[in-house]
């Protein structure tokens, strides 16, 4: 291999030339090698940085984009659910979803007053305590109970019954299933005043 | 346990050394043409009638902090109560890596088996493979060390020898039964991954075809620039970082050992599945000399202060004097002051090395990488 051309501007400017006659002809080589060598690893660094760099702002550009697209997705999500909302409110049905697990989600403005309950009271209650709570409002005759632990079992089913409750309102209550993408998340119940 | 070594050119280096050792195992590791054309073996058994001679073609030798390039390098062994048994396999076309693997141990197994020196060809074989067939069907404590055979970053020719017998595709494995032998090992590379991480989406065994849906040659030809005409040895300056998801200290470093430029495929020394996350790896002369201090500390955690090692065998990446340049001394250096300076360090610069490590005590296959094992006799 060719002497490093730094190496041999080197020995140039210094008129260090005769070190090759003075038998360091290895010494040299070895310098010689040192700077290509180091020649190298700097290209190979530079180039990567370089590459990396740009590989780097891309994804980084990709993220922004992706970022850009969700944040435009939730907007959408967040109409969605007031337009939804105000669907609910404007019935005069009242409704509860739950959960897969049968744990209330979310319920509409009329629950409390139909079940004789208040917001706060509806708001922290588990499937159990719902339970409770309907059969002392009412008089149960089981049917409701029964089939809301039918549902818990058996996410698919639909159910009808009638309440009867002790301050004499009669709530049609109906519930179905809703599920997204072919899974079952949860349950959608129904409350008809009839009287 | 007695140790010699001898630097060998000639005949007369045999006779400059004025040996009394009769060994019964001679590690013999050299540039590839050298081995055949010195008539080694016909040589050796003159002088040392009791003698198994195996080892491996390598790129550059290993003497205490001395590299050489030139000269086979020969290290003597005479075991006081550790029997010796050796068994190789020839590699072709149609070789289940794994399934030979698995006859190696059971030619090997046997009562007291401590540990198993294996060396491999370097070229269009699959050592990882072959490994985990040994190891699965090993003994539980019989450790595996080793290395696979390098030539001069040519890619062309690698060999394994046991005596006259020279294997151009195929291993050789040493098994040493022994109630008194110590093993101590560590392995370390010193390379750091840089970039985006990137995902293997086709491979097959040893072979990978694409790295994020792209030929993976084309990812190699792109940062390695003007240097790409030079593959594969330009390759060993950016191996691959095979991460382990489940445990980052259990990732492996992996080379190429060839290329198909019709195909865009990259082959490996080991296995690297679809679907594995892997980066590119730089190194530069301190990290790769860090990586030998700790390869010898981790080697020191094995034996700490009960006892010397009278044997520390080190099998290095070949791509590391392409880094280190003048400066792989210093790494030899970290090594014999740390290992300690009573016993001989041997070794050899190859295309793979092969031990176990603190996570993985059976075995591991790695690239660019310092093991180190340790032998010792206590009697």
């Amino acid at each position: 291999m060719a002497m490093h051309p730094l190496l041999r501007r080197q020995l140039k400017t210094h008129n260090a030339d005769s070190l090759k006659d003075l038998g360091l002809n290895g010494l040299l080589e070895e310098i010689s090698e040192s700077y290509y060598r180091n020649d190298r690893s700097q290209t190979l660094f530079e180039r990567a940085l370089d590459l990396t760099s740009e590989e780097f702002l891309a994804k980084a550009a990709d993220n922004t984009r992706e970022l850009h697209a969700l944040s435009g997705s939730h907007e959408q999500v967040e109409q969605l659910l007031t337009m939804l909302s105000s669907t609910i409110e404007i019935s005069t049905d009242a409704l509860l979803l739950m959960d897969a697990q049968g744990e209330p989600v979310l319920f509409s403005e009329r629950l409390p007053d139909y079940l004789d309950a208040d917001d706060e009271f509806l708001s922290c209650l588990n499937n159990d305590e719902l339970i409770h709570h309907i059969e002392s409002v009412t008089d149960e005759n089981g049917e409701f109970t029964q089939q809301f632990k039918h549902a818990l079992q058996d996410p698919s089913i639909t159910t009808c019954c009638t309440l009867i409750l002790k301050n004499g309102k009669t709530l049609e209550c109906h519930s179905l299933p809703y599920q997204q993408e072919g899974e079952k998340m949860g349950r959608v119940w129904n409350f008809r005043l009839l009287s | 346990m007695k140790v010699s070594h001898i630097h060998y050119a000639s005949p007369d280096d045999i006779k400059q050394s004025a040996t009394s050792l009769r060994p019964q195992l001679i590690l013999c590791f050299a540039p590839a043409t050298l081995y055949a054309s010195l008539n080694l073996t016909e040589e050796l058994n003159k002088h040392f009638p009791d003698a198994q001679i195996i080892g491996c073609s390598a790129a550059g030798t290993i003497r205490g902090t001395q590299v050489d390039d030139s000269r086979a390098s020969l290290t003597l062994l005479h075991f006081e109560e550790t029997e010796v048994n050796i068994v190789s396999k020839t590699f072709n076309n149609k070789t289940h890596y794994h399934d030979t693997g698995t006859h190696l141990a059971h030619e090997l197994r046997g009562l007291g088996l401590k540990h198993v020196f294996l060396f491999t060809s370097g070229l269009q074989s699959n050592t990882s493979a072959l490994l985990d067939g040994l190891s699965s069907s090993l003994p539980r404590q019989a450790t595996i060390s080793g290395g696979v055979a390098a030539d001069n970053h040519n890619f062309e020719e690698t060999l394994c020898w046991h005596n006259e017998l020279i294997l151009e595709q195929g291993c050789i494995a040493i098994g040493l039964y022994s109630e008194s032998l110590e093993v101590g090992y560590g392995s370390f590379s010193g390379y750091d991954r840089f970039g985006c991480q990137r995902t293997i989406t086709k491979s097959k065994a040893n072979t990978v075809y694409e790295i994020d849906g792209q030929p993976a040659l084309s990812l190699y030809q792109r940062y390695l620039g003007d240097y790409a005409v030079e593959m594969p040895s330009s390759a060993q300056l950016q191996p691959l970082y095979l991460l382990n998801q489940s445990d980052n200290e259990k990732s492996l470093v992996r080379s190429i050992s060839g290329f198909d430029a019709a195909s865009g495929a990259l082959f490996f020394h080991g296995d690297v599945a679809e679907g594995s996350q892997v980066y590119l790896m730089k190194g530069n002369a301190d990290g790769l000399i860090e990586g030998a201090l700790i390869s010898a500390l981790l080697a020191k955690e094995t034996f700490r202060d009960r006892y010397e090692p009278e044997l520390t065998l080190c099998i290095a990446g070949a791509g590391r004097p392409m880094i280190l340049g003048s400066r792989e001394e210093d790494e030899l250096e970290k090594i014999s002051d740390n290992i300690g300076n009573h016993g001989y360090v041997v070794g050899f610069y190859g295309y793979g090395e092969i031990g176990p490590n603190r996570h993985d005590p059976g075995h591991s296959l790695n690239n660019q990488s310092i093991a180190i094992t340790t032998l010792t006799e206590l009697i």
